[in-house]
């Protein structure tokens, strides 16, 4: 079945440029230039994937306002957001109100369809059940490919895809440095050392939600990270 | 400033290496300060006593002539009363020292009749000799002081007091002396006079004062005596007198008392028989100059006093403020020229209050200005990253595309490009995304040392081609640092080194926790140096300091060529990391010049 993307982007060379990628990889992809715009449509039907962008012309912070208000009206529609501004602020922001995902304007076209397609991919796997062999266990630790899900002393956490393969690339192999080269390449981001940094950090704060004693991440500094075994 | 180098960079110039400006608080010495000025000006306050000296000696003047008035006056009344006064024997008497006897044919009669009158002038002598208030000077006159009663009563009568008052008879025989100088003497400290006041208080004070002033106040008499004895003065005077001229004349006797003394003749019919002299001090008008000149001083010594601390009072308060504001307004701007603190409101109302406003108000808009233009590279790359989004998905379209493989480089000469400026923009705002960092980064004990020793392995690993030495004076050194900054610090300054090192020559890591500086009661500091062989500093100490200021570049123009996107902030970064740890970084020479030598000093307690 085709799945249906809706792409919020008020620059119209973008959001043309994006939709004709998407569309070549099969998917069918609907246009919005504004939140008012994208929200009409939304009512008349949901979107299987919501790309947005946080800036929406004189709407500064439009695409929060949007993916509250689609958050609302679906909890588990994948949303990616994608936005210019690369500060911590904003990212955590927009991952706060529920998005799944948080990339830069500079992403490359592939790697904006790895990200739809590992989204995709989880959201088909919570329908289906979890196979032994795609679940990785270490200690307190339980890893669902298939599903893109993480769980931490039978609780689950709520990880981005980015996040989820940055955790995947550290408990791979325990005990491992992993320098940010490498966690870059796992979870396929293009982006500084600076975002690794604070993408361990967000997941650090994740994890200590649910466990304020989590020391299991361990940065060895110069180096990268390694999952204490 | 900052916006001159961005624009130097952003039109592809050369980075210019614009100067910090150095505005070191400077100490205006106190020969050139405000103070110093008004109190320079405020002497012009000493003229008050100078007029009102002058203006006693205005008085002074005006006395003596009045004094000099009434003398004449007084001579004049005594000389017509005892003119033509037939009863009254003037004419010449003669002395028992060979005077020609009246009777030449030698009666008995007439020789008794003289002897006794001679007896009688001589007894007389003695009884006025005795009575004499002036008794050395009746002896000094020996027998030239003839004596007449009726003259002596009708001068004791004339009511001239405060002089001597002489009648000289033609042959300059005295014939009457009454009165004397020293009734009201001449004002010496010694020996008070009753007629004058104790000098109590301010008066005492000021005796030495006055004393030095005085002389000066009187108005100046040219003749001076050498000494009291005025008689042959007044006998000249009489003499001319004599002759039927009124004279008045002032002398200096040598205690510094002014003396006067006037003389007129006194006639019987047509006929002048003797001449009246009086000789006055000016002691009395003296001792009013004196109070006055006293008052004056007095007056003019506390207006004085009062209006100079008034002054003092006021123009230290001035520049007190003056030198407050400087302080304020030195401490607000830091020698990089970035805004430190603000300066305090002002309630003053002044012209000081309206320029400590005004500085104020500067600060303010500078500050603001600054903050525009940090902002600028961060609002720049969010404003740029649109575009790049554009030119980069269009190029990613474009290679799903069907090209001629031969057109391929192109495509991937854009990517290139792209690839480029998208470093460039996330450099651009890393510092600022830096400085959001920072305010939010957690402090946490780390053992530096290891710290250190980790990054560097993780070099040795990235740059395969170098060689990493590294050391520490000490085994382990914990510390309380935001141990994710300074890996990063540690990152910005060994890419420095990296791209300046020559070839094959390693790059020294040093941590010296043991040689380092103490800083007072926290702790010590710690420091941090990364030393690599290639090209030296720039010769100028304000382009070293200026390396570590935001988008300066001194990268040789063959240097910029090579990798990727030089913005002059990666050392910009290294300082704000080492300055949120409290801490300082400085480049130099190595001491064989042949390098260079990045060190930082971390001022953090020690566990």
């Amino acid at each position: 079945m085709q799945k249906n993307i809706a792409i919020v982007e008020d620059e119209a060379t973008i959001r043309a440029n994006y939709s004709d990628a998407l569309k070549r990889q099969g998917y069918h992809v609907s246009g919005y230039a504004s939140r008012h715009e994208a929200m009409q449509a939304f009512k008349t039907r949901l979107p299987d994937l919501a790309i947005i962008d946080i800036g929406l012309g004189e709407d500064i912070d439009g695409g929060f306002t949007l993916c509250h208000d689609l958050r609302g009206m679906s909890p588990g529609l994948p949303i990616i957001f994608l936005s210019a501004r690369d500060n911590d602020f904003d990212i955590v922001a927009g991952l706060r109100l529920g998005a799944d995902d948080y990339v830069t304007k500079d992403v490359s076209l592939p790697h904006l369809h790895a990200r739809i397609a590992a989204l995709f991919r989880r959201l088909d796997a919570q329908r289906l059940p979890s196979r032994a062999e795609d679940v990785l266990h270490r200690n307190d630790l339980v890893l669902d490919i298939n599903r893109l899900s993480v769980c931490w002393k039978n609780q689950a956490v709520v990880l981005t895809v980015t996040e989820f393969w940055m955790i995947h690339a550290l408990v791979k192999f325990t005990g491992h440095v992993k320098n940010r080269d490498q966690l870059m390449r796992e979870a396929e981001l293009t982006v500084d050392d600076n975002t690794i940094t604070s993408h361990m950090k967000r997941i650090r704060k994740k994890f200590e939600l649910i466990d304020p004693v989590f020391d299991a991440i361990e940065t060895v500094y110069g180096m990268g990270y390694r999952w204490r075994a | 400033m900052r916006l001159k180098r961005f624009t130097a960079w952003a039109t592809g110039g050369a980075p210019s290496a614009v100067r910090p400006i150095h505005a070191a608080m400077k100490m205006v010495p106190f020969f050139a300060s405000v103070r110093a000025k008004v109190l320079a000006a405020s002497l012009v306050l000493l003229l008050i006593p100078v007029v009102g000296l002058l203006f006693v000696r205005e008085l002074a003047i005006y006395l003596r002539s009045g004094q000099e008035q009434v003398a004449t006056a007084a001579v004049r009344l005594v000389a017509a009363s005892l003119s033509d006064r037939p009863e009254i024997n003037l004419r010449a008497i003669a002395g028992p020292t060979g005077a020609p006897s009246p009777a030449a044919d030698g009666a008995a009669n007439a020789a008794e009749l003289a002897a006794a009158v001679a007896t009688a002038l001589e007894r007389e002598r003695i009884v006025a000799f005795f009575s004499a208030s002036e008794p050395e000077t009746v002896a000094s006159l020996g027998n030239n002081y003839q004596p007449n009663k009726q003259v002596e009563r009708i001068l004791n009568q004339s009511g001239v007091r405060g002089g001597r008052i002489w009648v000289v008879d033609a042959v300059g025989q005295v014939r009457g002396l009454s009165g004397s100088l020293r009734v009201i003497p001449a004002t010496k400290d010694v020996g008070k006079p009753a007629g004058e006041q104790q000098p109590r208080g301010w008066s005492l004070l000021l005796a030495p004062i006055s004393r030095q002033i005085m002389p000066h106040v009187m108005p100046m008499v040219t003749e001076m005596l050498r000494d009291a004895d005025t008689i042959p003065l007044v006998m000249a005077q009489a003499q001319r007198a004599a002759i039927g001229e009124s004279s008045a004349r002032w002398r200096m006797l040598p205690d510094k008392v002014a003396l006067l003394s006037v003389a007129a003749p006194i006639w019987q019919q047509d006929n002048i028989v003797a001449a009246v002299v009086i000789e006055e001090t000016d002691a009395q008008y003296r001792n009013v100059a004196k109070g006055a000149a006293e008052s004056v001083i007095t007056i003019t010594l506390i207006v004085f006093i009062v209006v100079f601390g008034v002054l003092v009072a006021f123009v230290f308060r001035l520049a007190t403020r003056l030198s407050r504001l400087q302080r304020e307004a030195n401490r607000a701007i830091d020698p990089q020229g970035r805004v430190r603190g603000d300066i305090r409101h002002t309630h003053d109302r002044d012209e000081i209050g309206a320029l400590h406003e005004t500085l104020r108000a500067m600060v303010a808009r500078q500050a603001g200005y600054n903050s525009y233009l940090e902002q600028l590279a961060a609002r720049l790359s969010h404003e740029l990253r649109t575009p790049v989004a554009v030119v980069r998905s269009s190029l990613d379209n474009l290679r799903d595309a069907a090209i001629p493989d031969d057109d391929r480089k192109f495509l991937a000469r854009a990517d290139e490009g792209v690839a480029r400026l998208s470093q460039i923009i996330s450099r651009m705002s890393e510092a600022t995304q830096l400085e959001r960092m920072l305010q939010g980064a957690h402090r946490q004990r780390v053992d530096v040392v290891a710290l250190v020793g980790g990054c560097v392995a993780g070099y040795q690993q990235t740059f395969l081609s170098r060689r990493f030495l590294f050391s520490a004076d000490t085994d382990i050194c914990f510390v309380d640092v935001a141990p994710d900054t300074i890996a990063q610090m540690l990152d910005k300054m060994i890419e420095n080194a990296i791209d300046f090192a020559t070839v094959d020559t390693p790059i020294t890591l040093r941590v010296l926790a043991q040689e380092a500086v103490p800083s007072g009661t926290v702790g010590r500091n710690v420091a941090i140096s990364i030393e690599n062989k290639g090209p030296l500093l720039p010769g100028d100490i304000g382009d070293v300091e200026a390396l570590f200021d935001s988008m300066v570049s001194k990268r040789a123009a063959d240097h910029a060529q090579t990798n990727a996107a030089h913005l002059g902030l990666g050392l910009y970064i290294a300082r704000l990391i080492a300055e949120f740890h409290h801490g300082s970084i400085r480049a130099e020479n190595l001491p064989g010049g042949d390098g260079v030598k990045f060190s930082v000093t971390l001022s953090c307690s020690r566990a």
